[in-house]
């Protein structure tokens, strides 16, 4: 069926079958290979995109149900000129990433989670970025980009 | 993991998705937020012919303070109820559980409706409205129905509503006393090994989550506490006469045990007691 | 594990036994069973369960180890596998009939073994699908077969059932389905809890 999606503000239509994933849509058919498939069972995030705003897991999405909705992956983060997001900055900065395949999903879950929490305490980070897992860092260097990025001040 | 294939439409309304659904029967599935059924369905454990999506029906997204009750629509998202100014002054405890629920992305897109026709027993919100003597109010061709909460839960996955039915509101009394809610679970967003409800309404009313095959009320917590039982010889009861699972997380043993720990912390915040 | 139903019948233990061991007279009552076909002894067939949104398709075969008129005791071996590659099952079903007071009490412990994604499952959903399954099969029986020699032809049946085996024009074979369906129906219900046990919550 015919599906009209909004990514990273550029209009897309495709024709698709009910069943195809969100996150098969961006990947395979967008090539937007930025969003990764960690566990495909809606518990590591590392799919994690926000859809007309909010953090969803895009492996538990099927893309019709995004139809006429605004997506925004990690491809859609930096600024016009490469110029990093805020978060990716303090991602960078900070040394929240080690192997890098939960950053996208880290990075999406955390501007979600900015914009209805903007001044959060270390602990509302830890508790606010639940829905994502990494076998790597230990999560310390994460919340601490998380927060810097709170605190830069550079979060429309 | 790809679901197999499946017809898919978007109802536009509560009569269309009804329609769609005693045309096709049990072939057919409702699609709210999809966290319950999609996963099942990538597995192709649920392998429906058609989804009917419902997901989109703002006119079921509702928090509403009806005098004595609180009616929620089935398509309001954990994030939505968690949030509302409503249920955290009239219903807290149902706030509160909505915003325990999986995580911040799971919330997004989890739905009430969807996680109580759901039916599963691991599941925080049906003990919540267990807990609280709520009533689901289904829709089918045959009319409205009102099914207090004590009824709908039949075994494990399967709830009162007909193939032909659909959820559209949980309504629940507001509770002005106390409550708690319990969960314990290894690791962040996990389902409960064991978690508990309790609302102190007159004699406090306790429901377990993830002891048998539906949401439970701990009645011989209950009747003990009625009795004039102390918390801690009531929570001690907490495991009797239960056939909780024994799985990966935690044996049958270890999940009674568990429960008297917790009922007994859920007894002592809700009533507001020292021990 | 083990897995024990149990449920009485108001007729002697003679009748019981013969009715229960009349695979042809019961067979009707069996949800969502289907004969496929009878080599010597063996039956194969396979079985639709629903749990809520799970529906599970096992195809498998089963054969009586014993039946003993004398003890009343029957005993069949099952084994399945889920259609769609959810793993595989083996039951050997015990089956023994007591006269008791009201009539007769059938006592069946089912041994069951599973393989693959199904061994992280816990026993208490399948005991309660069983005890399902048997308490329809059980009201089946008794508004039907066990109501009398007039009543088999117009009692009320059970609601759910995946496969209608209500036709009037079914061949005798597929009536036999009985003792393949009560295997297949407790091997069927052990890859249930798959999801949500491998998964976070949802």
């Amino acid at each position: 069926m015919k599906v009209r999606v909004t990514v990273n503000g550029a209009p897309y239509e495709h024709d698709l079958e009910p069943r195809l994933l969100l996150v098969h849509y961006l990947r395979d058919v967008l090539g937007l290979t930025g969003t990764n498939v960690g566990c495909d069972t809606s518990s590591c995030g590392a799919c994690t995109i926000l859809l007309n705003g909010d953090s969803v897991k895009s492996c538990t999405v099927l893309a019709v149900q995004a139809d006429g909705a605004e997506v925004k992956t990690i491809e859609g983060m930096a600024g016009s000129g490469g110029m990093l997001h805020p978060i990716q900055e303090a991602f960078s900065e900070h040394h929240g990433l080690q192997c890098g395949f939960c950053t996208p999903g880290m990075v999406m879950a955390a501007a979600s989670f900015l914009e209805e929490h903007p001044d959060p305490t270390e602990a509302e980070v830890r508790e606010g970025l639940e829905g994502n897992l990494c076998r790597c860092t230990g999560y310390h260097n994460i919340v601490k980009a998380v927060l810097a990025a709170a605190r830069s001040g550079e979060l429309g | 993991m790809i679901p197999a294939k499946f017809g898919y439409r978007r109802a536009g309304s509560v009569e269309e998705a009804l329609s769609n659904l005693s045309e096709h029967g049990d072939e057919a599935k409702l699609l709210a937020g999809g966290h319950s059924l999609v996963p099942l369905m990538k597995l192709r454990l649920a392998t429906p012919s058609l989804l009917v999506d419902v997901g989109r029906l703002a006119e079921l997204s509702y928090v509403r303070d009806t005098g004595d009750h609180v009616e929620v629509g089935a398509l309001t998202c954990h994030r939505d109820l968690a949030a509302s100014a409503v249920a955290r002054t009239h219903v807290p405890v149902l706030a509160h559980v909505a915003g325990q629920v999986g995580d911040p992305q799971v919330r997004h897109r989890g739905t009430i409706g969807g996680s109580i026709a759901h039916g599963d027993p691991a599941s925080d919100l049906p003990a919540a409205v267990l807990a609280l003597g709520g009533t689901l109010v289904v829709r089918g061709p045959q009319g409205r129905r009102e099914i207090p909460a004590t009824e709908f839960f039949r075994g494990f996955l399967e709830t009162a509503i007909a193939p032909d039915e659909m959820l559209t509101e949980v309504r629940v009394p507001k509770v002005p006393g106390g409550w708690s809610f319990q969960k314990l679970s290894r690791r962040a967003q996990d389902w409960a090994i064991v978690g508990v409800v309790a609302v102190a309404d007159g004699s406090p009313r306790v429901s377990l989550v993830h002891m048998g095959s539906t949401p439970l009320r701990a009645t011989t917590v209950e009747e003990a506490l009625a009795d004039g039982a102390t918390l801690a010889e009531a929570a001690s009861r907490a495991g009797e006469g239960l056939d909780p699972p024994s799985d990966i997380n935690a044996s049958a043993e270890f999940r009674r045990h568990l429960a008297t720990v917790l009922v007994h912390r859920a007894l002592v915040e809700a009533t507001g007691a020292g021990v | 594990m083990e897995l024990t139903n149990q449920f009485v019948v108001d007729v002697p233990v003679e009748q019981a036994w013969c009715v229960l061991t009349d695979v042809e007279r019961i067979a009707p009552c069996m949800p969502g069973a289907e004969l496929q076909e009878v080599d010597g002894k063996e039956y194969r067939g396979v079985v639709k369960v629903k749990v809520g949104p799970i529906t599970a398709q096992y195809k498998g075969k089963a054969t009586f180890l014993e039946q003993d008129a004398a003890t009343h005791r029957a005993v069949l071996r099952a084994e399945g596998r889920e259609t769609r590659g959810q793993g595989n099952a083996t039951a050997i079903i015990t089956a023994i009939l007591e006269p008791i007071r009201e009539g007769t009490r059938v006592s069946v412990v089912t041994d069951l073994t599973v393989t693959g994604r199904a061994t992280q499952f816990g026993r208490g959903v399948m005991a309660d699908v069983s005890n399902k399954l048997v308490g329809q099969f059980v009201d089946c029986l008794e508004l039907t077969v066990l109501a009398g020699p007039t009543a088999d032809e117009d009692g009320p049946r059970t609601a759910e059932e995946p496969v209608d085996l209500l036709e009037v024009a079914v061949p005798s074979l597929l009536k036999r389905a009985a003792p393949l369906v009560a295997a297949l129906a407790a091997i069927a219900i052990t890859a249930m809890w798959l999801a949500r046990r491998k998964s976070r919550q949802h």
